[in-house]
């Protein structure tokens, strides 16, 4: 223990006496912090005000491609683009428009939904939403364009529409889980349209996005079906539920979360890569070999270290985000505090992977920068990536960064993950086990020689 | 001067009975086809100053590797103070100090500080106020490694060899790329060392080091023990009181042979000739007069004893730093 303890005390003098370490992990994330909601942030003029239409079509009968409301090119299941308006989610074809059906019956779910939307939007506490719906007796489809008019100037940041046969979608579906009848029905589909190019209709999306998945979740976890990729609704706990999520939402509550990722990125990644690649080169843990101590002491000594520098980055990131920035969600919970320890395991065996196949230090920083913006950009830390196009929509999939961003968020209320718990472990948890084991087989700290 | 590769019977060391430190047996070494280390066998008694000399890429520093715990053998023995061992691991090495060839120092770090985390790595340790004083660092305490001189770096890192106390000190290249005021130095600090009682185990390719330093001297080269004795032994060996150098310039080849031809022992190297002589008066006059009837000028011309780069090139026809 007295030589972890003076490997953690060496490594933490060396971290304090390093003003170019101090700035990149302590100062730039401030920095960036301030750049990014100077540019998305709307400082100074409040919180994030979404203007998000809700268009109900649950209780029509009618083809909408006849209408011409989704007519484009495909470009991904559930994908559509029209001009710079993109449709994402699915249900973007072939649903039937009624011209008038029961309302009780073919209605209690995206009632549901509508009433969820209006309670967000009516919540004093919870003043982020403003909600914009069809009066009675007006012509919805003529709406949704004039919605869709103003989504394109900006006066609107999304419009949520819900497309008739939705509840009997769901009902087929919860109906096919207690009987296994018949072949499985396909989910209940959502369309949300966004402007791709604006941050804030983006966000607005995923932060709809993120709610619908909640809603989703409750549901299943009330009706019992485990396939939590659908869409259901049936109960009425769900409303509950949401509202007590608390979707009081700014872009510093979105962001903070992301700059704390990037910290713990920064000294679990590149300081871990840049610093044993270093000390492995320079022949000095070679030196510490010939000495009875052992790798797991050393290793032991320098993740103190880099818990006690993420402690330290993530206090002066919180304690500016409080002081400057109005965030007061409570990073210091179990759960956000579990997903910030997990996300710094994740990064420390990514450095590891990474220094298993790299002989210099030059080697090993250029990798580790390879790695490091990838995962930061491509990771939603920032701003949303979901439904990019092609390799970048692959990599954010596979990105354990989007995942543990997603976990993070949602530990700490800022929005409902659009990705369910289980796979917000799951994947960095692969990246986890293979990453050791490929650290296991190929890490050694004595190039050339043994260990 | 016979070879002894492989050969664990030392008849001048079997007659000491002084205890052996360390004792290797058919040590095998090899990276693919390259045999650094090609069945080489020897011990160190304890108290010595034990020396293997040889020109880089004999295989010195990987023998010292093995015996330092960084490498493994892939045939051999190995007996550490009497005790068999597969490898030099954990509780060896809380008895052997080492100095590495290359000595690099972690950034932002005073000398104290490097100390004291050493000798946390250690079940026992030296003071750190007296390993300082032992190094003359004590008024560095304070000081960055990093703004110590290269002797006081290699000062330094020697005082970090002997945190432990250690029963067997390795000493790799200690003086490599020190200026010759710092070589003495640490040749003084080795020197304390040995009139303690230390046993020492140094490699080196510096002649003029092994024969100041050396109780006993190993020559290797390619992997393989070439000769071993003390140093006067080893000279002694050579059978010749003198040198004649002189440097070779432009001697056509016709003319180098004629001084081949003059002389029983010589040595002819790409810059140099060496004339071993065991009547310096006769053949000394015998070269002068052959250059000045030949009109030819003998540059750099000088007269010493021999030493162990005699010896080597001896034994192999090149030179110890080639």
């Amino acid at each position: 223990m007295k030589a972890v303890g003076m490997i953690f005390l060496q490594n933490f003098r060396q971290y304090i006496r390093d003003h170019y370490t101090l700035f990149w992990s302590l100062a730039f994330p401030l920095l960036l912090m301030v750049i990014l909601v100077l540019v998305f942030g709307n400082l100074g003029q409040g919180d994030i005000n979404f203007q998000i239409s809700l268009v109900n079509f649950a209780d029509t009968n009618g083809d909408i491609n006849d209408l011409d409301m989704f007519s484009g090119p495909q470009i991904g299941p559930g994908v559509l683009e029209r001009d710079d308006l993109s449709v994402f989610g699915p249900g973007a074809e072939g649903l039937e428009i009624e011209s008038r059906a029961d309302v009780f019956s073919s209605s209690m779910i995206p009632v549901l939904i509508e009433e969820m939307l209006v309670s967000i939007a009516q919540d004093e506490e919870h003043s982020w939403l403003e909600l914009f719906r069809p009066e009675a007796g007006t012509d919805r489809l003529e709406f949704l364009e004039r919605e869709k008019e103003l989504l394109r100037e900006g006066q609107r940041h999304a419009i949520l529409v819900i497309p008739p046969g939705l509840n009997e979608q769901v009902m087929a579906k919860i109906g096919y889980h207690y009987t296994g009848i018949g072949s499985q029905p396909g989910a209940g589909e959502i369309t949300i349209y966004r402007r791709p190019e604006s941050q804030y209709s983006v966000i607005a999306s995923e932060v709809l996005a993120g709610i619908i998945g909640e809603f989703n979740r409750q549901t299943n976890v009330y009706s019992g079906l485990v396939d939590r990729s659908e869409l259901l609704a049936v109960t009425e706990g769900y409303v509950e539920v949401v509202e007590g999520a608390g979707f009081d939402f700014s872009y510093t509550d979105y962001l903070i979360p992301g700059i704390i990722l990037m910290t713990l990125m920064t000294s679990g990644l590149q300081i871990l890569v840049e610093k044993v690649a270093s000390l492995r080169e320079r022949g000095i843990l070679r030196r510490y070999y010939a000495t009875p101590l052992s790798k797991s002491h050393y290793f032991s000594g320098l993740i103190v270290y880099l818990l006690v520098v993420s402690l330290l980055q993530l206090l002066v990131v919180y304690g500016a985000g409080r002081l400057f920035f109005n965030f007061e969600r409570n990073i210091f919970q179990l759960q956000a505090l579990g997903y910030m320890g997990y996300a710094l395991l994740v990064f420390i065996v990514v450095a590891f992977v990474i220094l298993s196949f790299t002989d210099s230090m030059q080697s090993g920083s250029a990798l580790a920068q390879g790695a490091f913006y990838p995962l930061m950009f491509l990771g939603g830390l920032f701003f949303p990536v979901t439904n990019l196009p092609g390799i970048l929509g692959i990599i954010v999939r596979l990105n354990p960064v989007t995942y543990l961003i997603n976990g993070l968020r949602e530990a700490l209320g800022v929005y409902s993950s659009p990705t369910s718990s289980a796979l917000n472990l799951l994947i960095p948890g692969i990246w986890l086990i293979a990453g050791i084991l490929i650290s296991l087989k190929f890490f050694t700290w004595n190039p050339g020689g043994e260990g | 001067m016979e070879p002894n590769n492989g050969g664990q019977q030392d008849n001048q060391q079997v007659e000491d009975q002084t205890a052996r430190a360390l004792e290797v047996q058919g040590l095998k070494k090899y990276y693919g086809t390259i045999k650094a280390v090609d069945g080489v066998s020897f011990y160190v008694k304890e108290g010595q100053v034990f020396t293997l000399l040889g020109p880089n890429g004999a295989g010195k520093t990987t023998i010292v590797e093995i015996l330092e715990g960084l490498k493994e053998a892939d045939e051999g023995q190995l007996f550490f103070f009497g005790q068999k061992c597969a490898q030099i691991g954990k509780k060896e090495k809380e008895q052997i100090g080492v100095l590495l060839q290359e000595n690099n120092f972690i950034d932002r770090i005073k000398v104290k500080e490097i100390v004291n985390m050493f000798a946390a790595f250690f079940k026992k340790a030296v003071p750190t106020k007296e390993i300082l004083q032992r190094v003359v660092l004590e008024e560095k305490e304070n000081s960055f490694v990093e703004d110590l001189s290269g002797g006081q770096k290699q000062r330094l890192a020697i005082g970090l060899a002997l945190i432990n106390d250690p029963r067997i000190l390795f000493l790799d290249e200690p003086t490599t790329g020190l200026d010759p005021q710092a070589r003495r130095n640490v040749w003084d600090l080795i020197k304390e060392l040995k009139n303690e009682g230390k046993t020492i185990f140094l490699t080196t390719h510096y002649m003029e080091e092994a024969e100041e330093l050396s109780d006993y001297v190993y020559i290797m080269d390619r992997g393989h023990i070439i000769a071993r004795g003390t140093s006067g032994e080893l000279i002694g060996k050579l059978g010749q009181e003198n040198v004649i150098d002189f440097t070779r310039n432009n001697l056509s080849p016709d003319t180098v042979s004629e001084v081949e031809d003059m002389f029983a022992e010589t040595v002819i190297s790409s810059e140099q000739i060496s004339i071993y002589v065991d009547n310096l008066t006769r053949d000394m006059s015998s070269l002068l007069s052959w250059a000045e009837k030949k009109e030819i000028q003998l540059d750099n011309l000088m007269i010493r004893r021999p030493n162990l780069e005699d010896v080597f090139l001896e034994l192999t026809g090149k030179e110890l730093r080639e």
